[in-house]
């Protein structure tokens, strides 16, 4: 029964070819064809141990087509440790799966909250983990430069974030607000 | 990159021989490499940077600024969301070591995770490349493939040479270590360049090992920090139960001190043995395992300074570490393991 749901395609597999762009087009999807459904993502995942995530069962509601797995919040308990591809027997890349199913669910509107705000962080100030005045002063006393030689010092590259941005028509793709 | 140290032991450089005192052995210069700093180790771990910029400066690694890097960025959380922006912001930072001609060295796992991947990714697809430098072309830069992308345990221990490093160990530590590899030092292991099993490392242990100390093993030892893949920052009730695991497993193996090469795994760690105490069994012990980085262990087994290694606290609310080091300075100074300060910086 499976082996002919399994070789039908995919609705998520025709959603993917829509797209023409190489950075867009999410090319390890295709490989979850070759999953036998033996488990041993699950078995090697550490998250399964403690959260709802069983990547099998991702892996095959995928498979099926299911679009309803881009709104599972299961997707974002991976902590992509990649356990679940060095142990894959017919190495798929679990863990890029799940990161290119998130994908596919954030440009479908489902982008977690508690993301945001470190996405804004990006866009504001080219670091998700912004310096402040307290950890700039510790800088000094532990005898470094008080601003890093990173975008922090050296404001002008944060234009050059923000043609990148532009350039990818990040406002407009992704909704992050 | 990989140069002989034949003679390692041997002439010190005239322009530094002012600086180190008679007892400490000379060293040729090595591999200049650029310095990826990221967000988390500059911004809030910056005794990783100061002690690491010390320990290559003893090491006589040159090191060039990557002026103007940005985050790198995180594999978690922007490559969850858009590839377009992890790619081309990848390979910006990237384009900025090519311009300095040295490759990278990352002090972060995660960092190294997504330059390595990105750095890979773009290399082997034409199109790709010149898809990214379309969208590089307004910023002046452009990727060109010509660099590779290294971790600090990677380049101490198979650029540097781990029989180089064991002949400048002046004061062994006598500690017993859980030692942390974190996740994308080795994996995903196809991607690697260097032969280390990912169920079975060795690299990190001996480069623990030649310190003086025992690398302990313990229950778990390989399973992640829980801080990965956006968990941390989107549900961190998860992400800590992680920690409390191997936490309570490193315990039970009775270890002095973690050792970490990644700030994030860091932080996990660090913060995390405050995180984790409202999750204790009833009449469980709060943790209080100090949490140090690979850079500040090598340096003081080689007679470098508390200071110099920034394991004096400074006098500050709210700053890393925020678990204490005092049981394993104490156990070293009762051991009498460090180096004479010969000055006044402590008393």
């Amino acid at each position: 029964m499976w082996v002919i749901i399994m070789s039908q395609k995919s609705r998520l597999l025709e959603f993917n070819t829509d797209i023409v762009d190489v950075l867009s087009i999410e090319k390890d999807l295709e490989k979850i064809r070759a999953c036998i459904q033996c488990g041993a993502c699950s078995a090697a995942c550490p998250s399964g141990n403690y959260t709802a995530l069983r990547t099998r069962n991702v892996i095959r509601k995928a498979l099926f087509g299911v679009q309803s797995v881009l709104e599972d919040p299961d997707i974002w308990l991976c902590s992509t440790c990649f356990n679940c591809y060095e142990h894959c027997p017919r190495t798929i890349p679990v863990t890029e799966i799940i990161l290119s199913l998130r994908r596919m669910a954030v440009s479908q509107g489902h982008l977690p909250d508690p993301l945001k705000g470190v996405i804004h962080n990006l866009m504001n100030k080219g670091h998700a983990v912004p310096i402040d005045p307290k950890w700039s002063q510790l800088r000094a006393k532990l005898g470094l430069d008080p601003m890093p030689p990173t975008v922090e010092k050296y404001p002008e590259a944060l234009v050059e974030i923000y043609d990148i941005f532009s350039a990818i028509k990040f406002n407009s793709r992704i909704p992050h607000r | 990159m990989v140069e002989s140290h034949e003679k390692a032991n041997t002439d010190a450089d005239p322009s530094k021989s002012e600086v180190q005192s008679e007892a400490v052995p000379a060293v040729e210069p090595h591999s200049t490499y650029s310095l990826f700093l990221g967000c988390v180790i500059p911004n809030r771990y910056p005794m990783i940077e100061s002690s690491s910029r010390a320990l290559f400066e003893r090491l006589n690694i040159g090191i060039k600024e990557m002026e103007g890097a940005s985050c790198c960025p995180a594999p978690g959380v922007f490559r969850s969301v858009d590839k377009a922006l992890w790619l081309s912001l990848g390979a910006r930072n990237i384009a900025i070591a090519e311009q300095n001609q040295a490759n990278i060295v990352s002090l972060c796992n995660g960092c190294y995770g997504t330059l390595h991947e990105v750095n890979h990714e773009i290399k082997h697809d034409s199109e790709l490349k010149s898809r990214i430098n379309t969208i590089l072309d307004k910023t002046g830069k452009e990727f060109q493939g010509s660099i590779e992308v290294k971790q600090i345990v990677e380049v101490l221990y198979y650029d540097y040479g781990i029989d180089n490093l064991k002949k400048l160990i002046t004061n062994p530590l006598g500690l017993r270590i859980a030692v942390h590899y974190g996740c994308h030092l080795l994996k995903p292991s196809d991607l690697k360049p260097f032969p280390e099993d990912p169920d079975d490392p060795h690299f990190f242990d001996e480069l623990v090992e030649i310190t003086g100390s025992v690398s302990v093993d313990y229950q778990n030892k390989l399973m992640c920090c829980g801080a990965g893949g956006s968990l941390r920052t989107g549900n961190k009730p998860s992400s800590l139960q992680f920690t409390l695991e191997k936490l309570r497993n490193m315990r039970s193996a009775g270890v002095d001190c973690i050792i970490t090469c990644c700030p994030f795994c860091q932080l996990q760690f660090d913060l995390g043995q405050l995180e984790v105490a409202n999750e204790l069994e009833p009449g469980e012990e709060p943790f209080k395992i100090p949490v140090i980085y690979i850079s500040q262990l090598l340096g003081l087994s080689m007679g470098m300074s508390l200071e110099e290694m920034s394991m004096i606290k400074p006098d500050m609310k709210g700053i890393s570490p925020f678990t204490s080091f005092d049981p394993v300075l104490e156990k070293l100074a009762r051991e009498n393991r460090l180096a004479p300060t010969g000055d006044d910086h402590h008393e």
